[in-house]
């Protein structure tokens, strides 16, 4: 596995060079948009991460998400972890954090930590996402996108409860 | 006499104008509310108000961290772009995409509709980086594709666009290596027992987000 991207990326450039590619030239013309394209996310990530730092500076996410935690105990997230569910659309890092906090608090192999990890692996940082996304282009009204990847994730961390109890 | 038809046609006139304001200002308004904008603004504007209750000095510094944190964040955005986008570019160049992409059509059609050549192959570099785990050429990949998009599109998000940050938000993957890595950190004698879970959960949402964006978004 840890071979596949050097070999990928050898057999690529020795297979563009037998086709009498110019490689060095294309490779520059590709990494040339690199810059445009990054920079044109600046003002987006600085919105979110004020946005997440804010919050988490002054406890009121906290606050919040114990505020909302109700319904989704209800639905059989563990209490544990509701602050981990709440947390992962909005801050990666964060929610790392979280989920060594629980790794420590409930050990490496408890369901707790099993659920929280699956949790972490098989959602993303949506609102993060979002702006990554939609910046750099004229879309202001993103529609739909955003509440239906809201609502994978809340079915992710129901399947994921119950499927930690069974596989 | 004249005064009554001055008096009503001043009404007139101003009703006229308040109803051309208001018109206005509602499509202002409407254009402007969006989920994000008020979001936004209006956690933000809490964030502040909570935090300048427990130490005032210390708003401005938070605020000023997010934005040195967003730079970084940019700065290495741009290292991982240059590489994979060059990358793509010499994978484009010699025509190895097109015949995957041939081989990837019926799926790519079903999923994003009618999509142009390029935007294709940008598309399929993204469901093959997703799906080796390759996180951070994935990204790359999918802004390019978005950025082709929606060029003209007056700032309505079209149906591929949806499909495709649906897709990469449900996060299918083969391996979870971080968390793997994490867990096994932390002292755990069976660190790799999570992959199976995470796997169905992820298919599993990735179907139902598929459907989603089929029932509710307009082609």
């Amino acid at each position: 596995m840890n071979y596949l991207l050097p070999l990928l990326f050898v057999g690529v450039f020795l297979f563009a060079l037998c086709k009498k590619i110019n490689v060095y030239h294309s490779f520059v013309d590709g990494a040339k948009d690199a810059f445009s394209l990054a920079i044109g996310l600046l003002p987006y990530l600085c919105a979110v991460l004020i946005l997440v730092n804010l919050l988490e500076k002054s406890g009121l996410l906290s606050k919040i998400i114990d505020f909302v935690s109700p319904p989704f105990v209800a639905v059989g997230i563990p209490k544990e972890l509701v602050h981990l569910t709440l947390l992962r659309p909005f801050s990666g890092s964060g929610s790392l954090a979280v989920l060594n906090k629980v790794y420590q608090t409930y050990g490496a192999d408890s369901y707790v930590a099993r659920c929280a990890s699956v949790l972490m692996g098989s959602t993303e940082t949506v609102f993060y996402l979002s702006a990554v996304y939609f910046a750099g282009t004229k879309v202001k009204k993103t529609g739909l996108a955003l509440p239906i990847a809201l609502c994978c994730t809340f079915l992710s961390c129901i399947l994921t409860c119950l499927l930690c109890k069974v596989l | 006499m004249f005064l009554i038809v001055f008096i009503i046609q001043l009404k007139r006139n101003i009703v006229h104008k308040v109803g051309e304001y208001a018109n206005t200002y509602f499509q202002i308004l409407s254009n402007k509310i969006t989920i994000m904008n008020l979001l936004w603004t209006i956690l933000v504007s809490a964030g502040i108000v909570f935090c300048a209750i427990q130490s005032p000095q210390a708003v401005l510094p938070v605020m000023i961290d997010s934005c040195q944190g967003a730079f970084d964040l940019t700065i290495s955005f741009v290292a991982v772009y240059c590489v994979w986008l060059g990358f793509f570019n010499v994978l484009q160049s010699c025509g190895a995409l097109k015949g995957l992409s041939k081989l990837l059509n019926p799926t790519i059609n079903f999923l994003y509709g009618d999509v142009s050549e390029p935007v294709k192959e940008y598309l399929l570099l993204n469901m093959s980086a997703n799906l080796l785990g390759l996180g951070n050429a994935a990204t790359p990949s999918a802004v390019k594709a978005v950025s082709i998009l929606e060029r003209n599109t007056k700032g309505k998000c079209t149906f591929a666009t949806t499909m495709l940050f649906v897709l990469n938000a449900t996060s299918l993957q083969l391996l979870p290596t971080t968390v793997i890595g994490m867990r096994a950190q932390a002292g755990s004698i069976n660190s790799a027992d999570i992959i199976l879970p995470t796997l169905v959960s992820s298919a599993i949402t990735t179907v139902f987000g598929v459907l989603l964006v089929h029932c509710f978004v307009k082609k």
